[in-house]
């Protein structure tokens, strides 16, 4: 036995000492704080499609939550394989879990289009040859549901000598012809640049790409500036008459600032059906600056826009079709200066979240709890109204509590 | 059974010397490193602390305070632990040879053993990987002492943080990798270091079987283990084919256990019937 000794000490350390550090670490996330909502108004039900994530400050790194249907997940409780798949948009989720193998190799909710009989998905493939030159070509599948039939297919884009990338942003199935939304910057060999967007039709039974269509094309030099971006698509992959896209134009100063042109910038819609190309304008009365429209929600009819300029949140309506603000609604909650809002509109509610002050003037972290707010689109009548709570065993053991919040999602 | 655990005991007590050395060559290293950088450190501050006429706490806000990042993070703390890594690596390799160039070539011994040739190879690959782990172990033991004896020896207003033993590994690339955060990834980790053991086991093999063409054979042997175990890496990259995460190591871990399986049995046919003494 003596001359095992050695053996035997190694064997007896290596299983002590790694066991026991691996059930250390493994126990300390339990320890971790839960943070639930607690209701103030309204009904729980409410709560059930709510996603939040954010992170909960402990000394000395963030750990990453997620707050689903009121119940607080540690990233760092996941199993290995679960973590491998990272956080993950809920649709593009629901979608792979739908449909596994179509999924595969995809990505982007805004690529997809979705109805109860077909699953469509287009992309831009853009590999560089050797000598520098674009090569690019439409990925293009559909799966239809009923049969589980899959069809996929490349195709050339057109007129790619022209561009210098290309990205997809919103695809619709219009009487059986695929049209792809892109964005495009244009190439140019003197300090000009310009920005496109254009509109493919495919026919999807010919494999054919038999429409290119730009939409917009705006040219511009030295230190101007243009962007184009879109305000937030309630349903991305659902059927949708009109896309809006905003047009923000600005300036590059010579110190290193930028100036945006509200004068300039606009926002355009485009109707599928009609084929119509329109500048929606919105009463100048309204307190609305584009800034905001931009980051607002369209569903294809109307768009819903945040506001915060007065004491209480609104979410007013923009009517698309008669360019008006059809609704503007009070919603039960106050704004705070400094505080940072995180919104979403889903199943005729808007979901609006206060996070922390991250920045308060006087440098005091003193954080509010997070407070949600589910209220009904039509009438602005509160659905839910909570704010966090903590349960924590050693909540005193940790020295700076903090919950940050860092998106809202709703399924 | 009883015959591999002699071979593996015997394989460590032929190594125990420089495994010894390795292991207190760690701790006073470390413990040095602990002293010394938390004394220049400290030297430091209270020097511009003086050049500046700053109070301690203004110093703080001006240049941070300390914490255990700063230790783990000096040639000090890391050398031994890039030491021992290196003299293992270099093991895999001794292990066999020095049974063969060694005093009264030794292999000529060991090949007469009424023994399996089988465990021969096996108890060398466990002698040389428990030592592998018992050097994590080491580290993991002494990791907290370090911690404790810096946190006694920071004044409390100069101290950023009391960091867990599993925040400063986390927050240290080396540490992190030789002690991964989950323990699956601590079994997936060393599980590919074993794969890659046994390969180089394997050509090894090759080599005493066939000598300089056995380079040549050994080398081809690895690149043909790589290219296996990497396949669904390759067929990823090259959009041939997607997996989703979970397979992608499944398939790897699968792969994984063929690779290692092939090579120790071809490891140790070669050592049954194609090496010479």
């Amino acid at each position: 036995m003596k001359r095992y000794l050695c053996s035997i000490i190694i064997g007896l350390v290596v299983i002590l000492s790694i066991g026991t550090y691996y059930v250390k670490v493994a126990s300390s996330a339990s320890g971790l704080p839960m943070y639930t909502f607690k209701k103030l108004e309204g009904s729980s039900k409410e709560l059930d499609p709510v996603i939040i994530h954010g992170s909960h400050e402990a000394d000395p790194y963030f750990e990453s939550l997620t707050i689903e249907s009121n119940q607080t997940t540690y990233d760092s409780e996941k199993s290995y394989f679960e973590s491998l798949t990272g956080r993950q948009d809920a649709q593009m989720g629901r979608l792979m879990k739908e449909h596994r193998s179509f999924m595969r190799g995809k990505d982007y909710i805004d690529s997809f289009y979705e109805d109860s009989d077909f699953l469509a998905y287009a992309s831009v493939n853009e590999d560089f040859t050797k000598n520098g030159n674009m090569e690019a070509e439409f990925d293009i599948a559909l799966l239809e549901k009923k049969g589980n039939d899959e069809t996929s297919f490349s195709l050339e884009l057109p007129d790619q000598v022209r561009k210098m990338n290309t990205n997809v942003v919103d695809v619709q199935l219009v009487h059986s012809k695929l049209q792809v939304l892109t964005t495009n910057d244009v190439n140019s060999n003197d300090d000009k640049q310009t920005k496109e967007v254009h509109l493919y039709t495919i026919d999807l039974a010919n494999k054919k790409v038999i429409s290119d269509k730009t939409l917009f094309s705006e040219t511009y030099k030295g230190n101007d500036q243009v962007e184009v971006g879109m305000p937030v698509d309630v349903a991305p992959t659902q059927s949708n008459n009109m896309i809006l896209f905003s047009v923000i134009k600005g300036v590059n100063h010579e110190d290193g600032s930028y100036e945006e042109r509200p004068n300039e910038s606009k926002l355009l819609s485009y109707n599928y059906e009609t084929e119509k190309m329109e500048h929606v304008k919105w009463p100048k009365n309204e307190s609305l600056s584009l800034d905001k429209i931009r980051k607002g929600f369209g569903d294809g009819k109307n768009l819903y826009v945040v506001d915060n300029q007065s004491n209480n949140y609104h979410i007013k309506t923009i009517d698309l079709s008669s360019q008006k603000v059809t609704k503007d609604l009070e919603l039960d909650l106050a704004v705070h200066k400094n505080e940072e809002y995180f919104a979403t509109v889903k199943n005729g509610s808007v979901y609006l979240l206060l996070g922390n002050d991250r920045y308060p003037e006087e440098m005091d972290y003193k954080t509010k709890p997070p407070q949600l707010l589910i209220a009904d689109l039509k009438t602005g009548k509160t659905l839910y109204k909570g704010e966090t709570v903590i349960q924590s065993a050693e909540q005193k053991k940790t020295k700076n509590l903090g919950f940050y919040v860092e998106n809202i999602e709703v399924k | 059974m009883m015959r591999y655990l002699k071979l593996v005991n015997f394989e460590i007590n032929r190594f125990s010397k420089i495994y010894l050395s390795l292991l207190l060559i760690t701790l006073v290293s470390q413990f040095a490193g602990v002293i010394i950088v938390t004394n220049s450190l400290l030297n430091d501050a209270r020097k511009i602390m003086s050049e500046e006429k700053l109070s301690e706490a203004a110093y703080i806000t001006n240049y941070g305070g300390i914490d255990f990042t700063h230790i783990a993070n000096t040639l000090l703390f890391q050398g031994p632990i890039a030491l021992s890594a290196v003299a293992l690596i270099f093991y895999i390799f001794l292990i066999w040879y020095r049974d063969w160039f060694g005093k009264n070539t030794f292999i000529y011994r060991l090949l007469m053993l009424p023994t399996s040739r089988l465990s021969i190879y096996l108890s060398k690959a466990t002698a040389i990987f428990l030592m592998v782990l018992g050097l994590i172990a080491w580290q993991i033991i002494i990791l907290p002492m370090e911690n404790a004896l810096f946190d006694s020896r920071v004044p409390e207003a100069f101290l950023n943080m009391e960091m867990s033993s599993a925040g400063i590994i986390k927050f240290n690339p080396v540490l992190n990798l030789i002690i991964p955060t989950t323990f699956t990834q601590f079994l997936l980790s060393y599980g590919i270091g074993l794969m890659v053991m046994a390969i180089l086991f394997t050509a090894i093999m090759f080599e005493r079987s066939f000598r300089i063409k056995g380079i040549i054979l050994g080398l081809v042997y690895c690149g043909i283990a790589a290219a296996l175990f990497l396949t669904p890496v390759f067929a990823m990259a090259s959009d041939v084919f997607y997996f989703y995460p979970g397979e992608l190591v499944g398939t790897l871990i699968a792969l994984g256990i063929i690779v290692t399986g092939i090579s120790i049995w071809l490891g140790s046919w070669l050592l049954k019937n194609r090496v010479t003494v």
